[in-house]
């Protein structure tokens, strides 16, 4: 599709052309992105399932008797379900009837469930407060068991649900998403995605930002469900553990099919660490999905930086619950925050950097302006997904669609068309 | 309706908008730059690409490699996945890449004619070597049309 106007690119990448650890720019003169754990991806939804025989994900036989077990997931279901639909089995560790620990919406009251049973004596059953959960609607839930804080059970960032037991995981079973097991046919009919699970006691901050989309950096397993094809679930996180799709499982995508660069929220980014012209006569340009939504933490979503004495760096990071862009000259620095997006918005963000001036796009409109003075000359780096200059763990969970530098500052009218452009091209759900 | 009343003339631009935006679909010729190195007596991905977002059509290859030394045997190839097995990658019959040949010193290899990427497939470019390429590196252009 013709570009509106004539642009020139200083960087251009976009992720369909990741080789290996390496993402591949546009044009010759251009810099890769080495990747680091930050992989292909797309814009899938997640795993879609359909109440059948072979319709979930095995992780495998994990965590048997495991002492500490929390599982963060979220669900959108094709219809309502409220008290007398079908119990509907969303994650499940079971040995047999009489030995599981179970998460499921239950037909008796509607409620979401978690019930442990060991030896044919139920040690537990907790519920949500909510009865009833929209049909194309996103959920999230977190549930835990533990020998020292017990059980708890967070429905939608709700007050927490607890049982004292601290009874461990049964000592054997597979742990199955979207069924009660294999060939159960009594799993739920929609998607789950972001399955994100660690061994440890959450603090009450981190159960928020799981809420949030902000994994903790000690999770053992993250299943970030946008592999888009083929029959695994990766496991992002330090446990490794894949997980296979059953034949009847399948991957969601909603109006948006792209390549996107993946990130686990934990430690991937992408990096370029020399010759990024970094100046105050550029536009950049951040194209996402966001998979966080004003977390408590620091995340960096990408970051341009010169380094030397003062800021001169460019920054689109949450920080204290806010989203924020951050230019800074030697001197003095611009910070606009902007209204952030929810889970799973698509957003384009142009930020454009003058001798005196920053200004943020937020899908074509201005939304900020800031101060700013002058950068040291200098080339510099960018890393996408976390901070450039010493990657440590302050990382994003976005799946990005395109970044890039272009060569002068945008007008207000330049950076509207050059939106509906991207709009256009990437077919994206955004009113501009 | 007033003389004030937009409403028809905003109903036009965008009808305008729209004829342009049709009439000026067009692929556009885009060129990717992949770097790396060559593998020592085995097999190198020089190109990955995925089109998933749509199809690329008369995908081009061209690479430059550093400096081949005498008797370094290359063989190109081409792969791709596809619709009914989407992660594993084929080899692909491209009348024009040709087999096993030496290459000169700091040699361009240029291999067109690689064809289409249907949308929501993904492909590869390789090259195997027969040795004595440690060290050498190699610079892939990559030219299609989405």
């Amino acid at each position: 599709m013709k570009m509106p106007f004539p642009v020139t690119y200083r960087e251009l990448w976009v992720p369909g052309h990741i080789n290996g650890t390496q993402l591949a720019p546009f044009k010759a003169a251009a810099h890769p992105l080495t990747l680091t754990g930050a992989r292909l991806g797309t814009t899938a939804d997640g795993v879609k399932f359909i109440r059948g025989a072979n319709s979930e994900i095995s992780l495998g036989v994990i965590h048997n008797s495991q002492a500490q077990l929390w599982i963060s997931l979220r669900f959108k279901l094709n219809q309502t379900f409220a008290a007398a639909s079908a119990t509907a089995y969303l994650w499940t560790k079971r040995v047999d009837a009489d030995n599981r620990l179970e998460l499921y919406l239950d037909t008796a009251d509607g409620m979401i469930t978690l019930q442990h049973r060991e030896a044919a004596v139920t040690l537990f059953t907790i519920k949500s407060v909510a009865a009833s959960w929209t049909g194309g609607t996103w959920y999230h839930v977190l549930f835990s068991i533990s020998n020292t804080a017990g059980a708890r059970l967070i429905a939608n960032n709700a007050a927490a649900v607890t049982n004292a037991d601290l009874t461990a995981a049964p000592a054997g079973g597979a742990i199955i998403v979207g069924d009660q097991a294999v060939a159960g046919a009594v799993g739920i009919s929609g998607i789950i995605t972001d399955i994100i699970m660690g061994t440890d006691n959450l603090t009450a901050t981190e159960e928020d930002d799981l809420y949030r989309g902000d994994p903790p950096n000690d999770a053992v397993h993250v299943y970030t469900c946008d592999e888009g094809r083929g029959t695994t679930a990766n496991d992002r996180g330090s446990g490794a553990n894949n997980g296979t799709l059953g034949s009847a499982a399948s991957w969601a995508f909603g109006q948006v099919r792209q390549s996107v660069l993946s990130l686990d929220g934990i430690n991937d980014y992408a990096r370029q660490t020399a010759n990024i012209q970094i100046d105050n006569n550029m536009t950049l340009v951040y194209v996402a999905k966001w998979k966080c939504s004003n977390p408590s933490g620091l995340m960096r979503h990408a970051y341009w930086r010169i380094g030397g004495t003062g800021f001169n760096r460019i920054i689109i990071s949450h920080s204290g619950g806010s989203l924020s862009v951050l230019v800074g000259g030697a001197a003095v620095s611009g910070s606009s925050s902007l209204s952030a997006p929810t889970i799973d918005d698509y957003s384009i963000l142009l930020v454009t950097t003058s001798p005196t001036l920053e200004s943020t796009y937020l899908n074509g409109t201005l939304v900020s302006s800031a101060a700013i003075d002058r950068m040291l000359p200098n080339l510099g780096e960018l890393a996408i997904g976390d901070q450039a200059n010493a990657p440590n763990g302050e990382a994003s969970f976005n799946k990005v669609l395109m970044a890039a530098d272009i060569e002068g500052v945008f007008t207000a009218k330049q950076a509207l068309s050059y939106s509906r452009w991207l709009r256009d091209i990437f077919n994206l759900p955004i009113s501009i | 309706m007033s003389i004030n009343d937009t409403r028809l003339l905003e109903e036009l631009t965008r009808d305008l908008a729209a004829v342009d935006q049709a009439v000026n679909v067009q692929p556009e010729l885009k060129q990717v730059v992949f770097t790396g190195n060559l593998s020592n007596a085995g097999t190198a991905t020089l190109v990955a690409l995925d089109a998933l977002g749509g199809t690329m059509r008369n995908v081009k290859v061209k690479v430059w490699v550093s400096g081949a030394t005498a008797g370094l045997g290359i063989t190109p190839s081409w792969f791709m996945t596809s619709n009914t097995n989407p992660v594993t990658f084929v080899q692909q019959t491209v009348p024009n890449l040709g087999a096993q040949h030496a290459l000169a010193a700091a040699a361009i290899e240029e291999y067109a004619n690689l064809g289409d990427i249907p949308e929501g497939l993904q492909a590869e470019f390789r090259m195997a070597s027969n040795g004595n390429d440690s060290g050498l590196t190699y610079e892939a252009y990559v030219t299609y049309e989405q």
